[in-house]
């Protein structure tokens, strides 16, 4: 009954939550963790094709996302804790040192 | 020997370039010995051109030398050539050498002068410039030799440039010459487009049969020869354009001498007369050439009548004399016009070399009123300085008695009118003339004791180019002797130039004897008029001058200024001008131009202001751009989709 | 049954997600991105996708999200609602982008459906060889080469992450 179409929608409003989620938080891992949300989303959306075209191409696919998921993860978590003491906030208006 | 006829200008030009270059470096005997000698090699090669040139047949007396074309561009065809007939033969042989005699008198005149290398470098590239102009077969290379001459002009009245009057003269000079030198190129094109061609030959021998075939305006010829002429008012210092020659004064001595007195001033002349058939078949641009010349020569010889400064005199007396010449040209007698050309480009230098002289004798001074009694200590000077002037006015049998009554016989036959403007100016003339000789020379010394003790005779280098151009002032006119058998050589040997023109004008050779007996007496005594008048002023009756400068004082002073033209000039063209480029730059110039260069600079500055916020810092508006960049292309798409 | 099921999954990672953006405690938003993770493992199984479903709950459950509450314990933060949203211009652009977003997309399921290219693993066929052979055999014979590279990939985030954590 489920048909790709749903899938799809399902995955497209996961994802626009992440997008939202992105702007509307300041606490820098919370945004990282929106950044997840949206990849999950597209790997809803993977698995989705993967099972609709009858390939097997899709799942891989998520596979390696969630392998550079995690690598990016653990690098961005520890620029966090470096950022974190220097300056003493996770949060992302305050880190504006670029402006100048 | 024809073939040499591209070095006569191409030595002088060598001349200028080892001056310019290198003058200063070698030694002055060196200098001199360049300038003068590379002159002196034209006129050789002047004189073997033309003694090749007589052996001829009066009718094959024409010789072209094309060097290589110079324009080539559509129907337009101008090249680098040299054409020689009698008039361009008569006019390189005064040139050269007049142009010779005075480079002798530089080497004495201009010997302590710190710029002695560039002095020499000018004349000699004037030099060029006038042969140039003289031989050239197109009225293109003409005009180039006309510009080069004023160029050298313009370097050499400005020679001390330090002073502000000499600078000042010398802007003045090229800006009235590029006035008369507007209208000239406009002549030019107007020929070539009613010709298709800028060359001498094939203009003049195209012209008749056009006329013939009713091809041609007669307006537009008109027109052409009204433009031409008006390049001739500049260059030769006549009204309206002759305000610049008195100020030229400011240059040094033989420059005007050379320059303003025999060679470049005549350019206009020259140029008239070699277009003669142009003016013959445009009778009433003829009528304005005779009328101005004639008009110039009385109002020029009335206001160097109480000039107190000795070149101013001479000035005014060349503007005057180069009328004379014009009003021949006016009149159809264009032989009787070349002919005073030579004559007074002998006198004419005389006189300036011998005021040379007397400057170089009293420091510098020019005013005539501190001067006097001069005679005994300058003899040499003096006798040749009273020979320009029995020239001048017209003395038989020196030679402007009989350029001048050529000119006025043919005057007479014309219109009495102008006769008689042109008998008036002889007696100003003989009047002015002698009034600086008297006041120079005669008398009681004027001079400030410290000067009247170094009073020297000049040395032989600035005498021997005196005593030579006196000798060619009193036998200088036996070359046009009239009604003498065997006489009037040059007016033959011109004939076949101005062949066509005299014969269009239907100016038959006049037999009678009586009219021109009369006339020659008529202006014998008037010149004589003049020179008693001259004595009683300033001999005899030293009081005279005097009396009627009380009497009649508003005259005196209008005469004495000038007449005003230049402040005339000045309030309506120059104030104008400069009023308007004032403007020019105040507003357009700071407003409009200055104003789009820093708005654009303004604009920049402040754009960057504005997409400086775009860095941020924030982490969120960079992942911004991003989404709204997915979010733009992904409603590209959609709207491709769906239409 | 499995189109109530997707339903009920599908709502339930919706409301994960909504934990996550809305909790003005950052555990509380792990907390919810944990949630959002399992349902949508519980999705990828409904979509004969298993092998994909235990490797999410490992790695992104076990591994990512331990990782996510180790940091927040960490850096031990106080949670102040009044600092823990944006200003109101971002939030605006950020809602209305977001929205946008959906918004297209919706729009262009709603009125396409659509049909992908068949390829040649029906369901029968994977259910033959199971799941992981088949990932497995696709991974080391078609996409090897992507393989290497995760792997130098995550030995370069290892690495980072040790010189940038550590203290100096």
């Amino acid at each position: 009954m489920a048909g790709l179409n749903h899938y799809l929608l399902l995955s497209a409003i996961m994802f626009s939550m992440g997008v939202v989620g992105f702007f509307l938080r300041r606490n820098v891992i919370v945004i990282l963790m929106c950044v997840e949300l949206m990849l999950n989303a597209s790997n809803l959306a993977l698995a989705a094709f993967a099972q609709f075209s009858n390939t097997i191409d899709g799942k891989v696919i998520i596979f390696f996302v969630i392998g550079i998921a995690a690598a990016e993860l653990a690098t961005g978590l520890s620029i966090v804790i470096c950022l974190f003491r220097n300056r003493e906030t996770v949060f992302v208006d305050e880190m504006n040192l670029m402006k100048q | 020997m024809l073939e040499y006829i591209w070095l006569i200008p191409a030595l002088p030009l060598i001349g200028f370039i080892i001056n310019g270059i290198i003058g200063f470096r070698i030694r002055k005997h060196v200098v001199s010995l360049v300038g003068c000698g590379t002159v002196f090699i034209s006129f050789l090669i002047a004189l073997m051109v033309f003694r090749e040139f007589i052996l001829l047949d009066p009718e094959q007396r024409f010789f072209q030398k094309i060097l290589y074309t110079w324009v080539s561009s559509g129907s337009f065809n101008a090249s680098i050539g040299f054409q020689l007939d009698p008039l361009s033969a008569v006019m390189s042989l005064v040139v050269t050498g007049v142009g010779f005699i005075i480079h002798v008198y530089s080497i004495g005149y201009m010997g302590h002068d710190p710029g002695y290398p560039r002095y020499f470098a000018f004349l000699n590239l004037f030099m060029f410039s006038m042969l140039i102009l003289i031989l050239a077969n197109n009225f293109l290379l003409l005009f180039v030799g006309w510009e080069a001459v004023g160029l050298c002009s313009y370097l050499l009245i400005g020679f001390w440039y330090e002073k502000k009057s000499a600078a000042d003269a010398g802007k003045k000079a090229f800006i009235v010459n590029r006035v008369g030198d507007f209208g000239f190129i406009i002549g030019v094109i107007l020929i070539f487009y009613t010709f298709g061609t800028v060359e001498f030959k094939s203009v003049f021998e195209k012209l008749p049969g056009m006329i013939k075939a009713g091809a041609v305006d007669p307006f537009l010829l008109t027109v052409i020869c009204l433009l031409l002429f008006a390049g001739a008012t500049g260059k030769s210092a006549q009204i309206p354009l002759y305000v610049w020659l008195p100020d030229a004064m400011e240059g040094p001595t033989p420059v005007s001498a050379l320059i303003h007195a025999a060679t470049m001033v005549t350019a206009g002349v020259y140029m008239v007369s070699r277009s003669c058939i142009i003016f013959a078949y445009a009778p009433y641009a003829l009528d304005v050439v005779a009328f101005i010349g004639a008009l110039t020569a009385l109002f020029a010889a009335s206001i160097g009548l109480v000039q107190n400064d000795i070149k101013r005199v001479l000035a005014y007396s060349t503007i005057s004399q180069i009328g004379y010449m014009f009003l021949a040209c006016g009149v159809g007698a264009f032989a009787a016009g070349i002919f005073h050309l030579t004559t007074h480009a002998f006198f004419k230098a005389l006189l300036f070399l011998g005021a040379g002289s007397v400057m170089h004798a009293i420091e510098g001074e020019t005013d005539i009123t501190k001067m006097g009694g001069l005679k005994e200590k300058m003899p040499i000077t003096h006798i040749t300085f009273l020979i320009g002037a029995l020239a001048i006015a017209g003395i038989f049998p020196f030679a402007g008695f009989f350029s001048k009554d050529a000119i006025l016989a043919g005057a007479f036959e014309r219109s009495p009118y102008l006769w008689f403007m042109g008998i008036s100016g002889a007696m100003l003339t003989s009047f002015y003339m002698f009034r600086v000789v008297f006041l120079t020379f005669y008398g009681e010394s004027r001079f400030p004791h410290e000067v009247s003790h170094h009073i020297h005779e000049s040395p032989p280098v600035m005498l021997i180019p005196l005593i030579t151009l006196g000798i060619l002032s009193i036998i200088g006119g036996f070359i046009g002797i009239p009604m003498i058998e065997g006489g009037n050589r040059i007016g033959e040997f011109l004939d076949p130039v101005f062949h066509n023109a005299t014969t269009i004008l239907g100016k038959a050779h006049h037999e009678d004897f009586l009219m021109e007996v009369m006339l020659i007496l008529i202006s014998l005594i008037i010149a004589l008029g003049g020179i008693y008048l001259a004595v009683m002023f300033y001999l005899k009756k030293t009081y005279l001058p005097g009396y009627f400068q009380e009497k009649i004082p508003s005259a005196y002073r209008l005469i004495f200024n000038k007449y005003y033209v230049d402040e005339i000039y000045d309030y309506l063209f120059v104030n104008s001008i400069k009023s308007f480029s004032i403007w020019l730059w105040e507003f357009i110039d700071t407003v409009i131009i200055d104003g789009a260069v820093n708005g654009i600079a303004y604009l920049t500055r402040g754009i960057g202001s504005i997409m400086r916020r775009i860095q941020t810092g924030f982490v969120q508006s960079y992942a911004l751009s991003i989404i709204i960049g997915a979010f733009v292309i992904l409603a590209y798409y959609l709207f491709r989709i769906r239409m | 049954m499995e189109g109530v099921l997707f339903w009920v999954f599908g709502a339930l990672a919706v409301a994960g997600t909504l934990v996550v953006i809305l909790s003005r405690n950052p555990v509380n938003s792990a907390i919810g991105l944990l949630f959002c993770f399992f349902t949508t493992a519980c999705l990828y199984v409904l979509l004969d996708a298993q092998f994909v479903a235990v490797i999410q709950v490992l790695i992104y459950a076990g591994a990512i999200m331990v990782l996510f509450l180790f940091t927040i314990m960490l850096l031990n933060l106080e949670t102040d609602i009044k600092k823990e949203v944006t200003s109101p211009g971002t939030r605006i652009l950020g809602i209305s982008i977001g929205s946008g977003i959906l918004f297209e997309i919706a729009l262009l399921l709603w009125h396409y459906r659509i049909t992908p290219f068949l390829g040649t693993y029906t369901p029968e066929k994977l259910s033959l060889t199971g799941n992981i052979q088949a990932i497995g055999r696709s991974i080391f014979r078609d996409y090897i080469l992507p393989f290497e590279i995760l792997s130098v990939l995550l030995i370069i985030g290892i690495i980072g992450a040790v010189v940038l954590a550590k203290r100096d």
